[in-house]
């Protein structure tokens, strides 16, 4: 039992991480409907920045800030350079330009930080008992800062005028339009939160693994997409559910079989998930010609 | 003297989170009759087309067509019993010709088969020969032989509409619902429809349309189904259901409005 | 020479797999991400099948001495019910972003199995034993062989292309088209959408699985680093290139994509002495190539003219050259983009 309490632990850790990803995704799928093939490369932008903060200045704050903003920017152009040009094309279209654009980004970092791994040197503490769950000090920050960016990203949709023109927008981009919404400002401002959020969760994760590269966005996008599709798509609020589910079926997976099957598991949450309750855990399902 | 019935929806219902958009209809139609489905919208008019042809699950009742009880069935295995529907905007094949898509209405499934096709082409080109024959007349009887080699997706709305309409013809069906057939079309266009439709019956279809435009109905069906709330809440002539309360109050009513 | 020799007779390999995202993604409108898995599978089968029992420390299945031809046709086999079990669990209700997003999770999960699982195919170190396969049959010289397996390959997507050619012309064709271009309608005329988008799906994964095999004779070995998920890109770039759907026009894109995207890269200089500069060009320029061409013209340089008579094509075979530039905007041309 205090086993099993162990890796719940670590679950809700990778969770933490996770439903940064997920959450940033779903942002971006809620006012722009594409399901973003290219969302891994913004942590992976995200990671080598926030490495090259800690390089230069050697501070864990300004590189998680770095991280941060360099996403952001990513985000915005990511939005302006491709998705708003597919803009009224089939959702299908889209995802496949942002598949081109993912492999373009990753070859890009490629050239310019070269293919080996890269790691930061950053003290992770020492482990403490907290509660059942024994975790470092940079486990504990993870895990805090992830709770407190979904708690700000929780009150800004619901609280401010933004979020309330955001959940418009999501609705429906015209009709919010119309109603004397900027819905291009808040479209572009969106993707510069998510690619905030991303760009965060990038440096968080590298963090986490301990060392990383140029395909570490990619290689968890199947991760986050499963998180994401158990929160339902474009539903910010189920995400961090969807998040903790897949995090603790993949540390407990991991746990009691080969570490290296993690991977499988999700797939099967996510096929699961997707046969079952293809609009989130929380929907009941929709229907399609049988 | 009446007919035989075609069509016998019975005690039909279905819900979506809670609320019901098809209550308990129930209705029959019977064979060789134009029948015009109405009522304001949200009346569950589209829901019940759904339901009758497979599009979507009905969480109780009863649909027989023709005799036998089709309810919850694959859309397609609906189809291939004779009961074509029409969707409210045109869904051409927009990739393929209008000849191509008049060929697709005959729907000769067994034409279809990979190994057929692979092993048996010449005598399929052969078989198919017949089938162009009568595209051709039908293609002509539209008006679309000149557009024929055309993509459809690059048709106007109204020749969508003919393609549509076209497409029927060609499947011969015993039923066919058309599902606001006049939306977006213009009079000129809409007295050929009125065509088509005595046509297909003299073809021996049976026809139920949803439609809006109370004129075209009046002119073309022989009886009215009205539904309001997801019921069935007359049936009968065009001209008795208008001095009808309920159809008043629920229906005729509104569109004055309008 | 020699180095063209090669270059063509993998040129037409890929063809062949790009055939098979065509069948897939060009007729039945299905975007999979997992094909290349099915690729992989028939060279690592092919392989495993020709060569003798493992030696330890090596380990894979098989390993039954079967003669080349033989183990063709087994491995195509093996990857059908696979395919057909995919195909079946992702075709059922999963559309569009969501048959992607499940495709691409099988085709990682596959990859991560085939490299952890060392008892299968031997993990990451792969598996090798395929030398000049068919040449003692034919009685071939090292030297000739390779002129053998290009004509071999060539013989085999001309095979392959002539086959699809005849289904894309035939009723099948256009009904699978139909199915692409509205989904409900074609229920709605009797067309039943699962059963004849599973058809395609499997008959597409067997043309990359028989293009697999193909792939297995010219190398040799294979491993987990001789392929990714990724993979696929070129192809779907291929058959975008050359005109989704369009048979003849996937393999002209293909040669085009393969000979000048790929190859020619081969020459950039390495920029600072950077070793990974030539490849990783070559990747930005085919994810360039499938933004733009999606961008610009997602119809292809030869846009598939499936039911329009040759004598309204205008010239030979898609010969239209001004059909080359990009059309004005709004004009609508080719292929709808509703999957």
């Amino acid at each position: 039992m205090d086993q099993f309490l162990l890796y719940v632990g670590f679950g809700i850790v990778t969770a933490a991480v996770l439903s940064l990803s997920a959450l940033a995704l779903t942002l971006e799928f809620a006012v722009s409907r594409v399901a973003n093939l290219a969302h891994g490369e913004l942590l992976t932008i995200g990671a080598y920045a926030a490495y090259e903060f800690l390089q230069w200045t050697n501070s864990v704050v300004v590189a998680a800030l770095g991280a941060a903003v360099v996403g952001g920017m990513a985000g915005i152009a990511m939005n302006l350079g491709l998705i708003e040009r597919f803009a009224g094309r089939p959702p299908i279209i889209t995802l496949i330009a942002t598949l081109g654009l993912s492999l373009i980004i990753q070859n890009v970092l490629i050239i310019i930080f070269g293919a080996a791994n890269e790691v930061y040197s950053i003290n992770q503490g020492s482990p403490h008992h907290i509660g059942p769950f024994l975790l470092t000090d940079a486990e504990l920050l993870v895990t805090l800062s992830a709770v407190v960016v979904t708690t700000a990203l929780y009150l800004l949709l619901q609280f401010t005028k933004f979020g309330k023109a955001l959940r418009a927008v999501s609705d429906n981009r015209e009709l919010a339009r119309s109603s004397g919404i900027p819905a291009q400002r808040v479209v572009t401002a969106t993707w510069g939160i998510a690619g905030l959020i991303a760009g965060f969760a990038g440096f968080v994760l590298a963090e986490t693994i301990g060392t990383f590269g140029p395909s570490l966005g990619f290689g968890y996008l199947l991760i986050t997409l499963a998180a994401a599709v158990a929160g339902g798509l474009g539903r910010p609020y189920g995400t961090v559910a969807g998040a903790l589910l897949v995090g603790l079926v993949l540390e407990l997976a991991g746990a009691y079989s080969n570490s290296s099957y993690q991977l499988a598991f999700a797939l099967g949450v996510l096929v699961l998930l997707l046969l079952f309750r293809p609009n989130g855990l929380l929907v009941s399902g929709r229907q399609v010609v049988r | 003297m009446s007919a035989p019935a075609i069509l016998e929806v019975m005690d039909l219902t279905k819900s979506f989170g809670g609320v019901a958009a098809v209550d308990d209809c129930t209705f029959t139609v019977l064979e060789g009759t134009v029948v015009g489905l109405i009522g304001p919208n949200g009346a569950g008019k589209s829901t019940t087309i759904d339901l009758v042809s497979g599009f979507r699950r009905a969480d109780r009742g009863s649909v027989r067509f023709d005799g036998v009880e089709v309810v919850n069935q694959a859309p397609h295995r609906i189809s291939r019993l004779g009961l074509i529907r029409t969707f409210q905007a045109p869904r051409e094949w927009g990739s393929l010709t209008v000849l191509d898509n008049v060929l697709l209405g005959m729907r000769a499934f067994a034409r279809e088969s990979i190994l057929r096709n692979l092993f048996a082409a010449r005598r399929m080109r052969r078989a198919e020969q017949a089938d162009r024959l009568r595209a051709d007349e039908i293609l002509d009887q539209f008006n679309l032989a000149g557009v024929r080699y055309e993509r459809a997706s690059t048709l106007s709305g109204g020749q969508k509409r003919l393609v549509e309409f076209a497409r029927v013809a060609a499947a011969e069906p015993r039923l066919v619902i058309l599902d606001e057939p006049m939306g977006g079309v213009n009079p000129v266009l809409g007295e050929r429809m009125s065509q088509a439709i005595r046509h297909f019956v003299t073809r021996g279809s049976t026809v139920v349309i949803v439609e809006h435009n109370m004129k075209f109905i009046e002119e073309t069906c022989d009886e009215v189904i009205v539904m309001d709330l997801g019921h069935v809440i007359a049936q009968g002539h065009y001209s008795s259901l208008r001095d009808d309360e309920r159809v008043v109050s629920a229906y005729l009513g509104s569109v004055d409005d309008a | 020479m020699a180095y063209w020799i090669s270059i063509l007779t993998e040129a037409c390999i890929f063809s062949i797999m790009a055939l098979g995202v065509n069948v897939i993604w060009g007729w039945a409108g299905d975007f999979d991400l997992a094909l290349y898995g099915y690729v992989a599978l028939g060279v690592y089968l092919t392989i495993a099948m020709t060569t003798g029992p493992p030696v330890a420390p090596t380990q894979y299945i098989l390993g039954w001495n079967l003669p080349y031809l033989v183990a063709v046709v087994v491995a195509v086999v093996i990857v059908l019910p696979i395919a057909a079990t995919v195909g079946a669990i992702a075709l059922r209700n999963l559309r569009e972003i969501y048959f992607a997003i499940t495709t691409l999770g099988v085709i990682s999960v596959l990859y991560v199995i085939v490299q952890v699982y060392t008892p299968l195919f031997n993990g990451f170190n792969g598996i090798a034993g395929l030398v000049t396969p068919m040449a003692g049959t034919f009685n071939l010289s090292y030297g000739n062989y390779q002129y053998f397996l290009l004509g071999f390959c060539a013989v085999i997507l001309l095979i392959v292309v002539a086959v699809l050619q005849r289904l894309s012309a035939s009723p099948y064709g256009r009904a699978i088209r139909s199915i692409r271009d509205n989904e409900q309608a074609a229920a709605a005329f009797g067309r039943s959408i699962f059963r004849a988008k599973l058809t395609a799906y499997v008959l597409g994964a067997g043309i990359a699985a028989f293009g697999g095999t193909l792939f297995a004779a010219y190398l040799g070995a294979f491993n987990p680093s001789a392929w990714a998920p990724q993979e696929i890109l070129t192809l779907y770039a291929a058959v975008l290139v050359g005109g989704r759907g369009n048979v003849r026009g996937v393999v002209v894109g293909t040669f085009i994509v393969y000979i000048g995207f790929i190859e020619l890269t081969r020459y950039l200089p390495n920029v600072g002495g950077n070793t990974e500069f030539g490849p990783s060009m070559r990747e930005i320029l085919i994810g360039a190539l499938i933004v733009l061409m999606l961008k610009f013209r997602p119809q292809g340089i030869f846009p598939d003219r499936h039911g329009i008579p040759r004598s309204r094509r205008g010239g030979a075979a898609g010969g239209d050259w001004r059909r080359l530039l990009p059309l004005p905007a709004g004009r609508v041309d080719a292929v709808p983009e509703r999957d």
